[in-house]
Formats: structure tokens, C-alpha cells, sequence
């Protein structure tokens, strides 16, 4: 099964960690980032365009992403993004929280 | 904070490189759709298949690209860039309308805020001194004087010496002054009247004024009267007498005759405290020094002189002061049985006097409302103007909601156009406000006014808060009228005459009932003040004001006894009275009107005593000739029929009633201190502390000596060429004697100046309100004509004669303005009770300024109604018909 980024609100939050912990290994152009979502999540996750554009450009003004031009494997010009200092330190702190709280509906889900 | 650091980065770069922004969009998703396109065709799709599917994939490239607009830093400002830009657009295409509003709003909100920055300046700007936050006035209201009567130079709610040094004690005070504001002669080269201040010795430290040059005044040198012949003089008198010479310091000055040293310099700016600049300070326990000895205030402790400063201690409140000054206020009171002292602390200011809280508070309030009557005018004519826009706009507005613009954006654009309309407005008004300055030295008689006019940041916050304001005011009804539409009659290419119409058009009316309200209250209110500046100028106080000088001397500190001052006093009159012109010469102890005496007085009634506190007043016999005034029953101290041990005393004839009411005064007894006078005549009335009083109760006592006293004169024609002579006159008789004049009219012309002031600015603001309210009646009329255009054409198609249709436009704009003149009546009235102690005595109902102010207003409604109706009678009917059909 496969969700629609832009379905949920939920999503709005779970959306940025996947853009920055799919930007942590490597800089990625828009696709990039899609494909590399989707290949994370088992596919579950399809990003299109009209939420990840949006995310990528709010991110970028925000610091935590930096971007810049250059030719794609298809020899296209593409944006591609990459983390900055402040990305990274956003990603450690989106996955700790993200951690806790999953840990914490985990529990209450559990309890009976 | 790097986060938002880097989003007002780029809210920089989205605003200002829109472009390059926009097309790096274009490309990114361009490059996306191809990058998938590559992507299908490398799994095997043909190019044109693959390209369709990426596309469909990616869905609707401008809707990603509006979701990413709005997700940008600075999103909300873009938009209303955009809304500015297109209002801008709007009102560029509309000049007329344009400066009509913007000018309309200038002269409003412009006249409000130089209206605040006048009762800012006089009532809470704090005094020009350092910390001057923490600085305090204290005043005392006297409920009674007690009974030895009060001697009041200056202002009643001003304290003694030896009040102020009680006053002085109380533990929230870390320190405190007081001084007296008065001119004193500097001899030397030339002589010269120099406007200084008499200054208790912790003056300089009190306010934190520093010294440029030399010392201030040391605690020692207030000791003892008498004691510290010492001057310190402003910069500004520094440089334009010494030419800012170092050596000034320790130079003597001969100040009222007597030498003195310069012992400093203020610093630069410093001017005193009074309202009008001091070029010199002086020790208050020079005072009777300065006087000659002839005229101890300082040691009197029932006299209104000083006025006190204190800087509070750095953890008192200004509550405590107060209670403490209670408590030394009652322990005043206990020493003077019939004293009732309300001490008054209040935040220091120059001209914070009680009377402007109470009485005098009076000018100041009205000239608020009148200010805010201005901009409330100028509002509702505004809100006419956008209604009316708002309606030529209606086909516009309407396409704009049918193609799907939310309502809330379209009102957000309205109220932008007010905005920018109210704000620029509000710059060209800050004309108004810088030109009070300018304007306030115009005005006023006197020069050296220390009035800090020029606009602050207040004068300017509160600028921002009455546009913004205006903007909601103005702008909010005509924009929700506006956009509440109903699309399907406002397509309908000719406006309908049905029930949706009437609704703006009572609006409007009621804005054109508002305004002529507020034009009657100002009308009225002007009116009223000019009958009362009219009746004040042309007020018979009971005796002449017009070419009467009085003249001072120096003889007593000179030496002269009573009997050499008698002699020169009478040498001087007789040359005086020799001139041409003159009427004739007396002597007197003070002019009335400018500072007052009263002494207690008692008179045997049967068997009681009763005390009474008239204003007493000591005088030569020719004083009453010499002031144009009558002695209406008896004569002038006549002695002949006073019996031996009592002197004769005239008295004013409503001091004969009270004391007398049911016998003749004459020939009846009354006593002060311990001699016994005798009543030989009756004066006319006069007026002695306010030109409103005309007929107060005064004791005229004949004066014994001359040696504190003045020579008045009164002459036929100008006595400047008296006022040149008599110093050289008085030379010619003793080469030391010293002679200071002073013309009664300069000193009444300051008396009426606030009512002369109020009469002048409300009629100038009133006019204005009569032509705004003019304009918005034509306006609310011709709007009408243009709306019944369909109507009149049947009309007149069917016979109706163009008299006819002129009648019935005008009904229609004439019934908002009966309405309004009414209200306004009603308020003007209202107010005229309120207002009624700064008349003058004219009645605050009196009829003539009323029936002026109706005809007036009715006069320029009905022309205001009668130019557009007569468009109405041009209507067509054939052609208005056929193009509208």
C-alpha cells in the first residue's frame, strides 16, 4: 500500500525527516529525492511533486538545505540539494523526537 | 535564529530578484518532468508516451509551482506587494479622487496631531533637563486663604518661601527648588530688562544642570537675605553680551541697581524652567536686596510667588510625595486656623498648573475636540468618497467575486487602498505638525516662549495610531459594503432603484448628518468665543486699558524717605503732566488685573464684628481720573468730614452692597489692622483679577507715600514718546534713578489671549468643517442625481417641469443636514455650559452666535445641495432613456 505525502497532516512533519535523512548520504535533485524516499520506505511513501517542491524550497530557505546547479547521469541540467550544518543537526534532532514519540505510541497502543 | 536569519534571507531574495527566483522554478521543474520522462524512456516507453505520462505523473506544473509561492519566506508580504501595487494602479487612475481624499485626510489628521503636539507640549512634555522623569511640581490649592488674606503675584496655586522650605523636607524628595520668574534691570552700557529667575540655591543641583563656566549657587549663599550678591547667566546671554568671554567670571553686574558677581555659566541649552527663557539666575534671598528692601516677599509667608520643583528620591513614588505633602499641608493649615491647603504633586512640565486641570483645562480639552471633530469630519467625508468609489466600482468588484477572488481578499485589498490613502495622508500632515513651531512663535505675543513644539517620537506614534485608526474608520464600512454583493443585479448594466440601493445611500446620508453635526458643534463653539474675544476686548473692566503706562522706580533703594520721594514723585508728574496728550498722572500700587492684594477688613455691626477679605488697593486721589474711572456717590478722599484718628477710604459699589446691603455706605466705618477709615466714596465697579468679574469688591486706600509705588498715566494718544522721555526726565532729577515701564494693553492683551486663541483656531477650523461638509453634501447629491438619472428622465419624460426634479433632489440631500444641525445644536449647547467661564459673560445660549451658525450651515447646505440638483434638471429624457434601455 502506498501513501500520498500530500494526504495527511501527520505527514507534513514525517515528510521533512524523510527529505533530510534522504539527503544524508548525498546530494539528490527533486526525483532523486522522491525515488530515494520511496526506495527507504519499501515504497510506501510517494512524494509528488506538489508537496515535495514546496518542502524542498521552505528547507532550503530555512538553512537546512543548500542547493545548486548541476548536470544530471543524463547529462540534463538539475537543482540538486544537499544537507547543510544546520540540515544535519535538524535530522538528529527530528529522529531522536521521532524516536521518543513512536516509542511512546508504540506503548500506548500496546497497553491494554 | 539561524533558521530565521536564512528565512529573512530569502524573503530578501523572493522579494527583491523575483524574476530570478521565479524562472530557477521554471527550470527545476522542467528539469523534473524531464529527468521522469527520462526515466520511463529508459524502461522502454517511446519519447511522446513517456513525456505524456511524466507529465500526467507530475500533475498540474502551475498548481506545484502557486503551493511553492506560498510556502516561501516573505509569501504574505509578496501578496501584498502585489495588492499595493494594484491599488496603487486603482488610484493612479483615479487623480481626482485621489488628492481629493488624500489632501482631505492631511488636513485632518495633520490638524489633530499639531492640536495633540500644542497640549502635549504645555501639559506633559517633561521639563528640558536631565532625568527629568523624576522631576515634580508642587502646587497647593487653597480652598481658603485664612483670614489675613493671601497676597497672590503670579498664580494662587504657587507657594511662599517658607512653605516651599517645608515642602522641601518631605522625605521623598532627594532634592528641591523653587524659583520666581521675573525681569530684572541690568545697568551698565545700555540698560536692559533681563528675563531671569530668582532661585532658591538647590536649583542648579535639583535640575542636573551643569555649569559651563565658574560655579552654581552654594547652600550658604541662601542663608541668609541679603547675603550672596550673585549671578549666573545662560549661555546664550553669555554669548551674545560678553561674546562668550572666559573671563566673565567674577565680573560685576549691576542687577536693579545693586552690583553683583558673576559667579557661572549654564550649560549650553539650559534656559530656566519658566515658560519664558531665563537669561539669568539670581539667589531667591536676594529678593528683598533686588527690591530695595521696599517690597519683602521673601519674608512673607502668606504670598502665591514661587513655584516648587523637587526631584524625587530614587525609591519614592510620586503616591508617596502626595501623602506626605498631605500631611505637611494639614500641619500648615493646623498653625493658620481658616486655612484649607490641598497640596498638589504632579509630574513636572511647564505649563502644568492646577488651573489647566481645572479651569484652564477647559481651552486645552475643547481645542482636543475640536481637533478630534476634525479628523472625524474629514473621516466621514472620506468614507462618502470610498462609498461612492465603491460603487462606480460595483461591475468590477462583481466580476472579480464571479471569478472566484475571495471576498476576504477583495475587503483586505479595499482596506489597503485606505491605508495607503490615511497614510499618506498622515505624511503630508506632518506639514501641519513641523509648521507649529513657526506657527506658535507667530502667535504668540510674547518672545523667548519656552514651549517645546517641535514633534518627538510621541507626537509621531501617536500620528501612526490616529492613521491607522482612520484607516479602520474609513475604510472597513465602505469595504464590506462593497463586497457585499448580489452578483446578479450588480451585472445588470443599469442600477436599480430597488431596496439594495437604499441601503449605501443612507449610509451616506448619515455621514453627510454626522458631518454637518460636527461643523454646527465647531461653528457654534467658534461663534460663542468670538462674542466672547468680541465682548472680552470691547469688556468695560471699569476703567481704561488703552494708552495707560504705569512707571517704576528705583527711589527706594536709593535712599529716599518718604518725604524726598514725595517730592520727586510730584516733580515727575508735574513734567509729565505738561506733555500733550496727557489726561492725567497718579499714583498707585499696582495695575489691576496683573497681580492682586487682599487684606482682611472688619466693620462693626451692632454688635458684632464680621471680617471680610476684598481686594484692597492704595492709591493717590487723581487714580480715578487717570483710569477713566467714577467716583459715583461722595468724593476722593475727602477728610473734611472724617472725623480725627480715622482716614478716609473709597470703596467699589459692590463692596458696599455686600457689607451694607440694607444702609448707605457712606459715612460708615470699616477697619484694617488697627486704624479705623471712614467710607467718603463710592468708585464705579472695576474688574481687579479677571476681565470676567467686571464688578469685584475693592478697597481703595489713599496712598501715604509714593516710595513703592507707581506713576500711572493715561494719555489721549500714543505714548510712545512719553515712555522714550520720562527715563531722561528722572536722570535730569537724580542721574542713579533708574525708571522701568510697562503698557497696561501689552499685559491685557496677554490676559485674553487664550480666549482670543480658542475664538481664532475653532473659527478657522470650522470653516474648514463647513467646506468638507459642503463638499460631501454635493458630493452625497450629485451621486444621487447620478444614480435616479432613470428616474428624473421618466420624470421629466411625463411632464414633471425641471423645478420640480430640482425640488426633489434637493428634499433628498437637505434632510440629513436639518438632522445633523439639530444634533449639532444640541451638543453646542452642551458644551457652551462647560465652556461658559471663558466667555466673557455671553450667554452659552446666546442667540446670535446660534442663529449665525444655522444660517451659515443652512446657507451653504442648500447652495452644497442646489449646484448638483440642477444637473438633475439637465437630465435628457430621450437620450438618458435610449442609452440606458
Amino acid at each position: 500500500m502506498s501513501i500520498r505525502a500530500e494526504q495527511t497532516k501527520l505527514l507534513q512533519g514525517t515528510l521533512d525527516l524523510l527529505i533530510l535523512k534522504a539527503l544524508a548520504l548525498g546530494e539528490l535533485h527533486g526525483l532523486g529525492v522522491s525515488r530515494r524516499i520511496e526506495q527507504m520506505t519499501g515504497g510506501t511513501f510517494q512524494v509528488k511533486p506538489g508537496s515535495l517542491f514546496p518542502a524542498l524550497h521552505r528547507m532550503e530557505e530555512a538553512g537546512w538545505l543548500a542547493a545548486k546547479w548541476g548536470e544530471s547521469d543524463a547529462n540534463r541540467r538539475a537543482k540538486y540539494y544537499r544537507l547543510t550544518a544546520a540540515g544535519r543537526k535538524q535530522l538528529d534532532a527530528e529522529t531522536s523526537e521521532w524516536s521518543r514519540i513512536s516509542l511512546a505510541i508504540g506503548m500506548a497502543l500496546r497497553t491494554t | 535564529m539561524v533558521k530565521l536569519l536564512s528565512r529573512l534571507r530569502a524573503a530578501g531574495r523572493n522579494l527583491v530578484r523575483r524574476d530570478d527566483v521565479e524562472r530557477e522554478l521554471d527550470d527545476e521543474l522542467r528539469a523534473y518532468v524531464d529527468a521522469l520522462t527520462a526515466e520511463k524512456i529508459a524502461r522502454g516507453m517511446s519519447s511522446a508516451a513517456a513525456r505524456r505520462a511524466a507529465l500526467v505523473e507530475a500533475g498540474g506544473t502551475e498548481q506545484t509551482k502557486e503551493t511553492v509561492r506560498d510556502a516561501r519566506a516573505g509569501a504574505w508580504l509578496d501578496a501584498l506587494a502585489r495588492d499595493v501595487r494594484h491599488t496603487l494602479r486603482g488610484l493612479a487612475r483615479a487623480p481626482g479622487f485621489t488628492i481629493a481624499v488624500v489632501a482631505t485626510l492631511a488636513i485632518g489628521i495633520g490638524l489633530n496631531s499639531a492640536v495633540f503636539t500644542i497640549v502635549y507640549a504645555a501639559l506633559a512634555r517633561p521639563l528640558p533637563v536631565r532625568d527629568a522623569g523624576r522631576i515634580v511640581n508642587v502646587y497647593q490649592r487653597l480652598r481658603s486663604g485664612g483670614p489675613r488674606g493671601r497676597e497672590v503675584r503670579g498664580a494662587s496655586w504657587l507657594v511662599s518661601y517658607e512653605e516651599f522650605q517645608r515642602y522641601a523636607q518631605l522625605p521623598a524628595f532627594a532634592s528641591a527648588a523653587a524659583f520666581h520668574a521675573q525681569g530684572l534691570t541690568v545697568t551698565g552700557a545700555d540698560n536692559r530688562v533681563v528675563s531671569s529667575e530668582l532661585v532658591s540655591c538647590g536649583y542648579f543641583r535639583t535640575l542636573r544642570v551643569r555649569m559651563a563656566l565658574g560655579r552654581g549657587f552654594s547652600d550658604d549663599e541662601c542663608d541668609h537675605p541679603g547675603t550672596a550678591p550673585v549671578v549666573v547667566m545662560s549661555d546664550a546671554a553669555w554669548q551674545a553680551w560678553y561674546g562668550a568671554d572666559s573671563s566673565v567670571v567674577g565680573r560685576i553686574v549691576h542687577v536693579n541697581g545693586s552690583p553683583m558677581t558673576v559667579v557661572g555659566v549654564a550649560e549650553r541649552g539650559f534656559n530656566g524652567v519658566s515658560y519664558q527663557r531665563a537669561s539669568m539666575w539670581v539667589p531667591l534671598t536676594m529678593q528683598p536686596a533686588l527690591e530695595h528692601g521696599r517690597d519683602s516677599i521673601l519674608v512673607h509667608d502668606n504670598a502665591s510667588w514661587l513655584t516648587m520643583v523637587a526631584r524625587l528620591a530614587p525609591d519614592a513614588t510620586l503616591d508617596q510625595a502626595r501623602a506626605q505633602a498631605t500631611v505637611t499641608g494639614g500641619r500648615l493649615d493646623a498653625m493658620e486656623p481658616g486655612r484649607r491647603t490641598i497640596p498638589l504633586v504632579v509630574p513636572g512640565a511647564i505649563l502644568n498648573f492646577p488651573e489647566v486641570s481645572s479651569r484652564g483645562g477647559v481651552p486645552l480639552a475643547l481645542t482636543s475636540l475640536v481637533g478630534l471633530t476634525i479628523v472625524a469630519i474629514a473621516c466621514a467625508n472620506v468614507m462618502n468618497l470610498l462609498l461612492a468609489r465603491g460603487l462606480a466600482r460595483r461591475r468590477e468588484i462583481a466580476i472579480r467575486l464571479a471569478i472566484g477572488a475571495p471576498r476576504r481578499q477583495l475587503v483586505r485589498q479595499l482596506l489597503i487602498e485606505s491605508g495607503l490613502l490615511s497614510f499618506s495622508g498622515a505624511l503630508i500632515g506632518l506639514a501641519f505638525v513641523f509648521g507649529v513651531s513657526p506657527a506658535f512663535r507667530w502667535l504668540s505675543p510674547l518672545s523667548g516662549l519656552q514651549v517645546n513644539v517641535a514633534p518627538d517620537f510621541r507626537v509621531i506614534a501617536y500620528m501612526f495610531v490616529v492613521a491607522t485608526t482612520t484607516t479602520m474608520l474609513v475604510g472597513l464600512t465602505p469595504a464590506v459594503q462593497t463586497t457585499r454583493l448580489d452578483l446578479a443585479t450588480a451585472f445588470k448594466d443599469t442600477a436599480p432603484v430597488g431596496a439594495r440601493q437604499l441601503r449605501p445611500s443612507r449610509i451616506r446620508s448619515a455621514i453627510v448628518g454626522a458631518q454637518m453635526a460636527g461643523s454646527a458643534l465647531l461653528l457654534a463653539i467658534a461663534g460663542l468665543f468670538l462674542r466672547g474675544a468680541i465682548r472680552a476686548s470691547a469688556a468695560d473692566p471699569g476703567y481704561a486699558t488703552r494708552n495707560v503706562v504705569a512707571f517704576s522706580t528705583n527711589a527706594a533703594p536709593l535712599g529716599y524717605d518718604a518725604v524726598r520721594a514725595t517730592i520727586l514723585y510730584r516733580a515727575l508728574m508735574d513734567r509729565i503732566r505738561q506733555v500733550p496728550g496727557v489726561v492725567d498722572v497718579a499714583i498707585a500700587g499696582r495695575l489691576p488685573l496683573l497681580s492682586r492684594n487682599s487684606a482682611a477688613i472688619r466693620i462693626d455691626r451692632g454688635t458684632d464684628t464680621a471680617v471680610y477679605v476684598p481686594d484692597v488697593s492704595a492709591v493717590s486721589a487723581s487714580y480715578f481720573r487717570t483710569m477713566d474711572m467714577r467716583i459715583v456717590r461722595g468724593s476722593t478722599f475727602d477728610t473734611t468730614s472724617v472725623p480725627a484718628g480715622e482716614r478716609p477710604v473709597v470703596i467699589s459699589g459692590s463692596l458696599a452692597t455686600i457689607l451694607w446691603p440694607q444702609q448707605d455706605a457712606l459715612g460708615q466705618r470699616l477697619k484694617s489692622g488697627d486704624i479705623w477709615f471712614r467710607v467718603v466714596g463710592i468708585a464705579s465697579e472695576a474688574a481687579a483679577s479677571s476681565l470676567e468679574r467686571p464688578a469685584e469688591p475693592i478697597v481703595y486706600f489713599m496712598a501715604a507715600s509714593p516710595l513703592d509705588k507707581q506713576i500711572v498715566v493715561r494719555t489721549s494718544r500714543s505714548p510712545a514718546a512719553l515712555i522714550a522721555s520720562v527715563p531722561a526726565w528722572a536722570r535730569a532729577l537724580d542721574p542713579a534713578l533708574l525708571v522701568q515701564s510697562e503698557r497696561f494693553e501689552d499685559r491685557i492683551a496677554l490676559v485674553l489671549l487664550p480666549g482670543r486663541l480658542v475664538a481664532a483656531s475653532t473659527a478657522a477650523l470650522g470653516a474648514l468643517a463647513l467646506l468638507l461638509a459642503a463638499i460631501g453634501i454635493a458630493g452625497v447629491v450629485s451621486f444621487g442625481v447620478g444614480q435616479r438619472r432613470r428616474e428624473i428622465a421618466v420624470r421629466l419624460a411625463v411632464g414633471a417641469s425641471p423645478r420640480q426634479v430640482v425640488t426633489l433632489m434637493m428634499r433628498q440631500g437637505i434632510t440629513p443636514v436639518i438632522a445633523g444641525i439639530g444634533a449639532g445644536l444640541a451638543l453646542s449647547v452642551a458644551i457652551g455650559f462647560v465652556v461658559r467661564g471663558l466667555l466673557f459673560g455671553v450667554s452659552p445660549l446666546d442667540p446670535i452666535a446660534y442663529v449665525a451658525m444655522v444660517a451659515l450651515l443652512a446657507l451653504s447646505a442648500l447652495l452644497a445641495t442646489y449646484v448638483p440638483s440642477r444637473r438633475a434638471a439637465a437630465v435628457d429624457p430621450a437620450w438618458t432613456l435610449r442609452d440606458d434601455g
